[in-house]
C-alpha cells in the first residue's frame, strides 16, 4: 500500500514536471519574487569591474531612487547566462546585445525607437560614429540596441620588429607607401598593401634556426570565424546569401581558404612564405608577447592591454586588399537594449542613456574603450590615441575613405551555430598537421553541404 | 485541562522515520523527478531559451532530426563518446585490475602504495584536466620533451591534430583509474584463500589460477564495475569542454557537450537538446539491460553455486 502510494507520489510529479512546460508556471517561478520598480538590472563582464561599479555608483546617485542589480558574469557566459535568465522568467531588464542580436533576441527587445525620438536631445544620435545605428535595428526596422562599443577588424603591427627588418622589408618589393609618408615610416604596413605584400613582410619577419621558430610574421586566428570570413568576403564572395543559405563551395571560397591554409605553411607555387603558427608549433605568446610582427583582424577591445605593455609599441591600419577587394573586415557592435516584458522600462532607459551617452561613453574613452561618439573622440588628447581612433572610425564609416570596408556579420540567427560549429570544423582540418587534414576543396564542399542540410533540418 | 494524545510506539516510529527521510524525497522529487518531467515535456517542444514565448508542440520533430542524417554534430558527438566509452571502460577495469592485484600482494607499505594510486582518482576532473592540457602541450609538454630527448623528433601533437585528440583525453581519462582499483581490492579480499592452496595442492600455476578461480570469482565485481563504468563514460563532459573543447574539428566532441552546447550556446535549443538526454538515456538503458541478459554467461555468483 505504502509502496503504491509513493508510486503514485512520484508519477504526480513526474507529470507536474511535464505539465509545468506550460509557459505560465515557468514564469511564475522568476516572478515569484516582490518586484522592485526602481531596480534595473544587468549582466556586465567582470572583467571590466572597476569601471561599471564606478560609473553604476555615479548613475545611482545622480538618478535616485533607481539602483543598479549588476550581474557580474564572465564576459563569454554573458549570453547564454542572459538566455537562461529569459528563459526562466528572470530576463535582466537591460539586454546586453548588439549587432548580431537583433536577431537572436527577437521579440525579446523593446522598440526604443520612440524613447529616442522622445529624448533626442539627450540621446543625440548625430553625435554617434556613422555606420553604427544602421546596424542595430532588426529586421523589422525597430531599433533594439544603443551602442557602446565597437570593433572593426584592422591589421596591428609591432614597431620595434619591422624597425628592426626595415631594410629587408623595403627590398622585399613591397608596394610602396603613399606619397608623404614620412622616411621612418616607409617600412610600416599602410592602406595599399595587398594580401601579397602581408606574405612578403611576413615571410621576412618570420625567424626560425633548425624548424624552431623565435619569432612569427603573424599571428593567427583559429577557433572562431575572425580571420577566414574577411578571406571569404575579401575574396568577393561571403557565408550566407540572402536566402539565408551557405554558399562555400566556391572558387572564391577555395582561393581564401588557400591563403588560410599559406599563412600556416606557405607556398612556394604562389611565392607565399610561412607567416604563421601551424596546429602543433608554439605560438610565443601571440602579438603581445612582442615576438610577433603582425596581429590580422585582431580586436579594438585589446587596444587598452596593448597599451599597457611594457615597451610594446604598436601602430594599426586597414587590413590589405584581398584577392578581389579590400571590404569585408569584421564590424560589430555592444550595445544595451531593454527586455520587452520589463517591469521597469524608464529606469532601464535612463541606465541606457548614462551608459551611452556623451558622458558615459566619453568615461568609457578614458577607460580604454573605443570612441563611438565624436564628442569623445574629439576629447582624447593623446595624439596617437587619436589618430588610432580615428583610422578605426573612418573605416566603419560606410561614406567614408575605404566606403564598405567594415561589414557586419550575417544577421541570421543560426549564423555563429554554423560558422562555429560546422565551418569551423573543416577549416580547422584544412591546415591540420597530422592524418586528418582535409584538402581545401573537400572542406569547402563539407562546410556548404552540412551547413545547408542543418539549415533545411531546423530553420526552414 | 489538556489531554494528552498517546500513540504507539510503532507509529511514532512511523512518523519519525517519515519526518527523517522528507528532506530526502523533498530534494529528489524536486531536483529529480521534476526536472526529468519536465525534459520530457521539453523533448516535444520547439523551446529556445530565447524565445520561451514562442515554445509550440512539435512531436517527435526533435527526434527524428536527430536520426535524419542531416546533422553532423549528433553522429561525430554519438560517435566519439563510444569510442571514448569502449576505451575508457576496457582501460579503466584493466588498470584498476591490474593495480588491485598487484596491490593485493602482502608487502611492507601496502597501504601507503594503496593510497598512492588512489589519491588521483579524488582530485577534481576539472584541475586535473588542466594539470594535462599542459602535460601534453606539443612544444612544451613533459611528454613530448621526454619523446624528443629519446630521439622522437617529431613527437604526436596530442590535443592539437585531430587525429590524436581523442586517444589523448583517452590516456587522460584511465588516469582516474582508482575507484575501479578500491572496488576490485574488496572483491580479492573476499575471496576464499581455500580455492587457491586447493589449486596449488593441484599444481596450478598463477595464470591458471587467475583464470579459473580469480576471475569467476571476481566476475560481480567486474560486471559492477562495468555497469557504472559505462553509464559514467557515456555521459563524458568535463575533458572535451575544459581540455580540448571539442576540438580540433570536433575530434572531441562528446555527447553531453554537444548537448550542453545546443542548450546553452547559440540558438539555445533546449527542446531538442532534451530530446538528445532522452535519447542517451534510452541508449544507456539498452545497454545496461543487454549487460544484465548476457551476465548468466559470464558473472559467477558463489552463493549460486553455478
Amino acid at each position: 500500500m505504502k509502496k503504491r502510494l509513493f508510486l503514485v507520489l512520484l508519477c504526480l510529479v513526474f507529470a507536474f514536471g511535464a505539465l509545468s512546460g506550460c509557459r505560465g508556471l515557468t514564469k511564475g517561478f522568476g516572478g515569484g519574487k516582490e518586484e522592485n520598480t526602481n531596480e534595473i538590472s544587468v549582466l556586465i563582464d567582470n572583467k571590466d569591474k572597476t569601471f561599471f561599479e564606478a560609473m553604476i555608483k555615479e548613475f545611482e546617485e545622480e538618478h535616485a531612487p533607481y539602483t543598479v542589480n549588476a550581474i557580474w558574469t564572465a564576459g563569454d557566459d554573458i549570453q547564454s547566462t542572459q538566455a537562461q535568465k529569459i528563459a526562466t522568467g528572470t530576463a535582466p531588464d537591460v539586454i546586453v546585445g548588439g549587432d548580431m542580436y537583433t536577431e537572436v533576441y527577437r521579440r525579446n527587445l523593446y522598440d526604443l525607437t520612440e524613447l529616442i525620438e522622445r529624448d533626442a536631445e539627450e540621446v543625440a544620435i548625430d553625435d554617434i560614429v556613422p555606420g553604427i545605428m544602421e546596424n542595430l535595428k532588426d529586421s523589422e526596422g525597430r531599433t533594439v540596441f544603443m551602442p557602446r562599443f565597437f570593433n572593426i577588424s584592422l591589421l596591428y603591427y609591432n614597431k620595434a620588429l619591422f624597425d628592426a627588418d626595415k631594410d629587408a622589408l623595403l627590398k622585399a618589393g613591397i608596394t610602396p607607401a603613399p606619397e608623404g609618408t614620412p622616411e621612418d615610416k616607409l617600412h610600416y604596413p599602410h592602406e595599399n598593401w595587398t594580401i601579397e605584400d602581408y606574405f612578403k613582410a611576413g615571410g621576412v619577419l618570420t625567424k626560425s634556426k633548425n624548424d624552431v621558430y623565435s619569432q612569427w610574421g603573424s599571428s593567427t586566428v583559429g577557433g572562431w570565424w575572425g580571420e577566414w570570413l574577411i578571406h571569404l568576403r575579401q575574396a568577393g564572395s561571403d557565408f550566407m546569401n540572402d536566402e539565408g543559405y551557405v554558399t562555400f563551395n566556391t572558387d572564391e571560397a577555395k582561393a581564401a581558404m588557400q591563403i588560410w591554409f599559406d599563412k600556416a605553411y606557405g607556398n612556394e607555387e604562389l611565392g607565399r612564405p610561412k607567416i604563421s603558427v601551424a596546429p602543433g608549433q608554439a605560438d610565443l605568446g601571440g602579438f603581445q608577447s612582442g615576438k610577433t610582427a603582425m596581429e590580422y583582424g585582431g580586436h579594438t577591445a585589446s587596444w587598452a592591454r596593448f597599451d599597457q605593455i611594457e615597451g610594446l609599441e604598436w601602430g594599426v591600419t586597414v587590413l590589405p586588399t584581398g584577392l578581389e577587394r579590400r571590404d569585408g573586415a569584421e564590424f560589430s557592435i555592444e550595445g544595451y537594449g531593454i527586455y520587452k516584458e520589463s517591469k521597469n522600462v524608464e529606469g532601464a532607459w535612463e541606465f541606457i542613456k548614462f551608459m551611452t551617452g556623451t558622458e558615459g561613453i566619453q568615461k568609457g574613452v578614458d577607460a580604454g574603450f573605443l570612441a563611438i561618439r565624436e564628442s569623445a573622440y574629439e576629447s582624447i588628447e593623446d595624439a596617437e590615441k587619436k589618430e588610432k581612433t580615428a583610422l578605426a572610425m573612418e573605416a566603419i564609416d560606410p561614406n567614408g575613405k575605404y566606403g564598405t570596408y567594415a561589414m557586419t556579420l550575417p544577421k541570421y540567427e543560426y549564423f555563429s551555430e554554423l560558422a562555429n560549429g560546422i565551418a569551423e570544423k573543416w577549416i580547422s582540418l584544412i591546415i591540420a598537421n597530422d592524418s586528418s587534414r582535409v584538402s581545401i576543396d573537400e572542406a569547402c564542399s563539407r562546410i556548404e553541404k552540412e551547413c545547408n542540410d542543418y539549415i533545411e533540418l531546423n530553420y526552414k | 485541562m489538556q489531554q494528552k494524545i498517546f500513540l504507539k510506539r510503532s507509529t511514532r516510529k512511523t512518523i519519525w522515520f517519515y519526518i527523517f527521510i522528507l528532506p530526502s524525497i523533498l530534494g529528489f522529487l524536486a531536483f529529480v523527478v521534476y526536472p526529468v518531467g519536465r525534459s520530457l515535456y521539453l523533448s516535444f517542444t520547439d523551446m529556445q531559451l530565447t524565445r520561451p514565448d514562442e515554445m509550440k508542440w512539435v512531436g517527435l520533430k526533435n527526434y527524428l532530426a536527430l536520426f535524419s542524417g542531416k546533422d553532423p554534430f549528433f553522429w561525430q558527438a554519438l560517435k566519439n563518446t563510444f569510442i571514448y566509452a569502449v576505451c575508457n571502460i576496457v582501460g579503466t577495469l584493466a588498470l584498476g585490475l591490474l593495480s588491485a592485484m598487484l596491490l593485493n600482494v602482502r608487502v611492507k607499505g601496502q597501504n601507503i602504495f594503496r593510497t598512492i594510486f588512489y589519491v588521483p582518482s579524488l582530485l577534481p576532473a576539472v584541475a586535473t584536466a588542466i594539470m594535462f592540457r599542459w602535460v601534453f602541450d606539443p612544444t612544451n609538454g613533459i611528454i613530448n620533451t621526454i619523446l624528443r630527448a629519446i630521439g622522437i623528433s617529431n613527437p604526436p601533437i596530442w590535443l592539437e591534430g585531430a587525429s590524436t585528440a581523442l586517444l589523448t583525453l583517452i590516456i587522460i581519462s584511465l588516469y582516474a583509474f582508482g575507484g575501479k582499483m578500491i572496488i576490485f581490492l574488496t572483491g580479492l579480499n573476499g575471496i576464499n584463500r581455500s580455492y587457491y592452496e586447493a589449486a596449488e595442492i593441484d599444481g596450478a600455476g598463477y595464470w591458471y589460477k587467475f583464470v579459473k578461480i580469480t576471475l569467476p570469482l571476481l566476475s560481480p565485481i567486474i560486471f559492477y564495475n562495468t555497469i557504472m563504468g559505462t553509464i559514467g563514460a557515456l555521459q563524458v563532459f568535463t575533458e572535451g569542454f575544459v581540455v580540448s573543447g571539442a576540438g580540433p574539428g570536433n575530434s572531441t566532441l562528446f555527447y553531453v557537450l554537444r548537448l550542453y552546447n545546443l542548450a546553452y550556446q547559440e540558438p539555445y535549443r533546449l527542446g531538442q537538446a532534451s530530446a538528445m538526454a532522452w535519447v542517451l538515456f534510452v541508449i544507456i538503458g539498452a545497454i545496461t539491460a543487454v549487460y544484465f541478459i548476457f551476465s548468466k554467461y559470464f558473472v559467477f555468483y558463489e552463493n549460486e553455486g553455478k
